[in-house]
């Protein structure tokens, strides 16, 4: 099935799915939400010829085919129908679907946005803050401080939010098994005092990264025991019954560049600047201009994925990666690169205003948003359910239990 | 070094400030950022930042351009590391400057001032959200 391009009109800063609603913060401190499903879904309906299935797959519900819900045959049919993959919205078409436009009362520019069980936490220069989405009502909450601490990121999981505090190192927030107090100020666990600008989840381990001055690994042990500082509590949903309490207990911090050492030429070690970062699991380093994967086993065990993949650009202009499903994305001086988990590489030139991905959505973890300074696209990968997902190297594996949103 | 008498006008109201440059950021001291470009244009970046009223509290921050495109005024405390960005910090009365590196959370420009960058076709909007980010910013 091939990819598919949705581009919509506007000045936006950053966008969010959750819960069948496009969330877009506009280049004017606001936010709005809109009826995303209905939009996806009309839009198909306009096509016509069996599009309807092929946008539902691609921008509004990715796992239908994971859940068996549609068949691939009949969703392979709906994709050879298609005569373009490339379609737009106009602002005024998008309008139409508008269910909230409103003050965002979040510090603006922010740095990173996340929804967490019903929660939106933002990251900014002033902070981690956090609002309740009231679904009922489609209406945010009136946002509260976490904590004053100027954040580069916050990404939340494992009841538990990790913070990249830049220069003050990696830090994490203890969300705590009472939901109804979420959002009250918090107190923070220094876990490193090493340069992070970005962090990830690797199970319920943290990995932490700068481009310039390296990436570490913020190691783990998970234990069901009673006597500990208690971090998270799995899943939830499907524990609610349960008093089983999962422990997460820092063992140890290890320098990414150490346990991953750098691929040799024959006896000879390469001295190549390299960047490396995590997710989910695999590891992959970037060095020169190649790219190596490792999976993380769930028993810690980090062992090589195959070979390198060479790409057309050097880790020198380096500036971002992030990593979904779907296959990793790395943002360089000039443009995007993204690798499919097919192995395919896709270029998307020109610096991007922002961009991001849904890693650990539900629905919404083959897509690529990338704003620019007058539209947001929205892209959708639509290979990775085509790939073994037990020896892919290039994305995360897809677990059923994997998403939070 | 000599202090400076800075003289601006806002709204046509006139506005003066002393600013005494500072020789340890000129001087490769150890561990100090220093500026790159001629103390005249250190002394220009700080009455540009006056008239733009980028100024929060006793801080100010400053951006150079050459030509019409941001262009770098110094290096960081390895004296390697190129910057575009200078602090200006005022104590009873009198200001002084350096070069800062926007990764270091005290000298990350706030958003007020980096939103009147984009307004102004300082910076783009990509190059505000690799700052707020703390991201490589080559320019």
């Amino acid at each position: 099935m091939q990819n598919l391009k949705l581009t919509i009109e506007g000045e936006w800063w950053d966008s969010l799915l959750y819960k069948g609603r496009l969330h877009l913060f506009g280049m004017d401190g606001s936010l709005q939400s809109f009826n995303w499903e209905e939009l996806v879904k009309d839009l198909g309906c306009d096509i016509g010829g069996g599009a309807q299935d092929a946008f539902r797959f691609a921008f509004s519900e990715s796992n239908v085919l994971y859940r068996d819900v549609l068949s691939t045959s009949k969703l392979g049919e709906a994709f050879s129908r298609l005569e373009r993959d490339n379609f737009s919205v106009s602002k005024k078409r998008l309008f139409e679907y508008l269910v909230t436009h409103e003050d965002s009362c979040f510090p603006f520019p922010h740095a990173a946005s996340s929804f967490y069980y019903d929660r939106l936490i933002i990251a900014s220069p002033e902070g981690i803050h956090g609002a309740l989405y009231d679904i009922d009502n489609d209406n945010l909450l009136k946002p509260s401080k976490l904590t004053d601490l100027p954040s580069d990121q916050a990404s939340p999981s494992h009841y538990a939010i990790a913070i990249a505090g830049g220069e003050e190192g990696l830090f994490e927030i203890d969300l705590g098994s009472n939901k109804d107090e979420w959002l009250a100020p918090k107190n923070l666990t220094p876990v490193s005092t090493r340069t992070t600008e970005a962090c990830d989840w690797m199970f319920g381990s943290i990995v932490a990264t700068s481009i310039d001055s390296g990436s570490y690994f913020a190691r783990y042990e998970q234990m069901k025991i009673k006597d500990l500082h208690v971090v998270s509590q799995g899943n939830q949903d499907s524990r609610k019954n349960e008093k089983v309490i999962t422990v997460r207990k820092l063992s140890n911090i290890e320098d990414l560049g150490q346990l991953l050492p750098p691929q040799t030429e024959g006896q000879r070690e390469t001295s190549q600047k390299s960047f490396i970062w995590g997710s989910q699991d695999k590891f992959y380093r970037v060095e020169g201009s190649s790219i190596t994967a490792y999976r993380f086993l769930r028993d810690g065990r980090i062992i090589p994925a195959g070979t390198p993949i060479q790409i057309s650009h050097t880790v020198d202009t380096l500036v971002s990666v992030q990593t979904s499903l779907f296959g990793v994305v790395l943002e360089f001086d000039e443009g995007l690169l993204v690798m499919t988990s097919d192995e395919k590489i896709h270029e998307v030139p020109g610096a991007p205003v922002n961009w991001r991905v849904f890693p650990r959505s539900k629905r919404y973890e083959n897509h690529l948003h990338v704003i620019n300074d007058d539209e947001i696209s929205i892209y959708s990968f639509n290979q990775d359910y085509e790939i073994d997902q037990f020896t892919k190297r290039i994305g995360s594996r897809y677990y059923r239990a994997i998403s939070d949103n | 070094m000599t202090i400076y008498e800075i003289c601006w006008s806002i709204d046509e109201k006139e506005h003066f400030a002393n600013y005494k440059p500072k020789s340890d950021h000129r001087d490769n001291t150890h561990g100090k950022s220093q500026w790159t470009i001629s103390l005249p244009e250190e002394v220009e970046n700080f009455t540009f930042t006056m008239e733009n009223k980028w100024v929060l509290g006793k801080w100010g921050w400053g951006i150079y351009t050459d030509a019409g495109q941001v262009a770098n005024l110094g290096v960081d405390k390895d004296h390697k590391t190129t910057l575009f960005l200078s602090r200006f910090d005022e104590n009873a009365g009198e200001w002084h400057g350096y070069p800062v590196n926007y990764k270091e959370t005290q000298q990350k420009p706030p958003s007020t001032i980096l939103l009147d960058w984009v307004n102004q076709n300082i910076i783009t909007k990509v190059q505000m959200r690799r700052i707020v980010k703390s991201q490589p910013c080559r320019i």
